[in-house]
């Protein structure tokens, strides 16, 4: 039945596709099934792939989606228009994500951070690594260093990681990041300031032989 | 213990940045440009005693700057299974049913 349901609602999708963003909205207000079809099919994917930044597990990816989908269609009246469609679904997988994360107790992981982390002597001086013997030096494309850097971002915990993300690569504003993830600002700069130090220890040998 | 004065400045801001650990905790701040005239000073008098802090600062900045570069592009697709988007939309359409029968 449900089944039968979305192939018609394909169908007419196929004519939504032709009416352009502004009508789509106003389908969605409307709470047309073929309006929500089309929001599944046309931005679900791309907005699997900014949550999936954030979830490595995928079936919490896919609770995350269907949060933010569900969120987009209930909060479209609320939607003004002022930047695209897609920018404000970005916004909702991003917070949905971090809900998810939070909702997970996930934030609640520290561990594993640490080593990455610098370290001190006794009276606070810092203890550099003695070289490891640097790789020679490779000249790297721009797109070689950023798959390199999100290679590196990927071996983040997870908390860790989506707190670089949404500060550093999502730009989010440390309130909206605070308040998605339910920490104080002053927790989130300092887990974001661990996040960077961790990142740097794993781009160290990249940045000593000159790829970075 | 850190005791905000007169001025506005709290006294962590006059205490000399003696140790690398404590340079540490000034790091985002320093990059952001949002510490008081006196800590920068501090900070910058313990780059220049300490070359290990410079070289970790440089480091650091870079690694700073390679996060924000990936910024621009969204992520590319990843495809949806068909049972995924089935599933969601009936929900929204469920969803939508309860809204309105409250």
């Amino acid at each position: 039945m449900a089944r039968m349901m979305l192939r018609q609602m394909s169908i007419l999708s196929s004519d939504l596709d032709k009416l352009d963003e502004r009508e789509f909205i106003a389908a969605l207000r409307r709470k047309e099934p073929s309006a929500y079809a089309r929001l599944v099919t046309e931005y679900g994917p791309r907005l699997r792939a900014v949550i999936r930044r954030y979830l490595r597990v995928e079936a919490d990816a896919d609770d995350a989606l269907q949060d933010a989908l569900i969120n987009a269609a209930r909060g479209i009246e609320n939607f003004n228009q002022e930047s695209a469609l897609s920018t404000w679904l970005h916004t909702i997988a991003v917070r949905a994500a971090l809900m998810k994360l939070r909702s997970r107790g996930r934030l609640l992981d520290e561990t594993g951070i640490d080593p990455l982390l610098p370290t001190y002597n006794s009276v606070g001086h810092r203890v550099m690594p003695a070289s490891s013997g640097d790789q020679p030096p490779e000249r790297l494309q721009t797109r070689q260093v950023q798959d390199l850097v999100r290679e590196q971002i990927e071996k983040l915990p997870e908390m860790y990681r989506a707190v670089l993300i949404a500060r550093d690569i999502e730009q989010l504003s440390t309130e909206d990041a605070a308040e998605a993830l339910g920490m104080t600002e002053a927790a989130l700069k300092t887990r974001l300031h661990r996040a960077r130090a961790a990142l740097r220890t794993l781009l160290e040998p990249y940045i000593r032989n000159g790829s970075i | 213990m850190n005791l905000r004065l007169a001025s506005g400045i709290q006294t962590e801001d006059i205490m000399p940045i003696v140790t690398c650990k404590h340079l540490d905790s000034f790091l985002d701040d320093y990059l952001a440009g949002r510490l008081v005239w006196w800590t920068r000073l501090q900070f910058q008098v313990h780059l220049t005693l300490c070359p290990p802090c410079k070289v970790y600062l440089d480091q650091y900045r870079r690694t700073v700057e390679a996060a924000h570069a990936l910024s621009a592009p969204e992520p590319p697709a990843t495809p949806m299974p068909p049972e995924l988007a089935e599933s969601i939309t009936r929900l929204m359409c469920t969803a939508e049913q309860r809204d309105e029968k409250r």
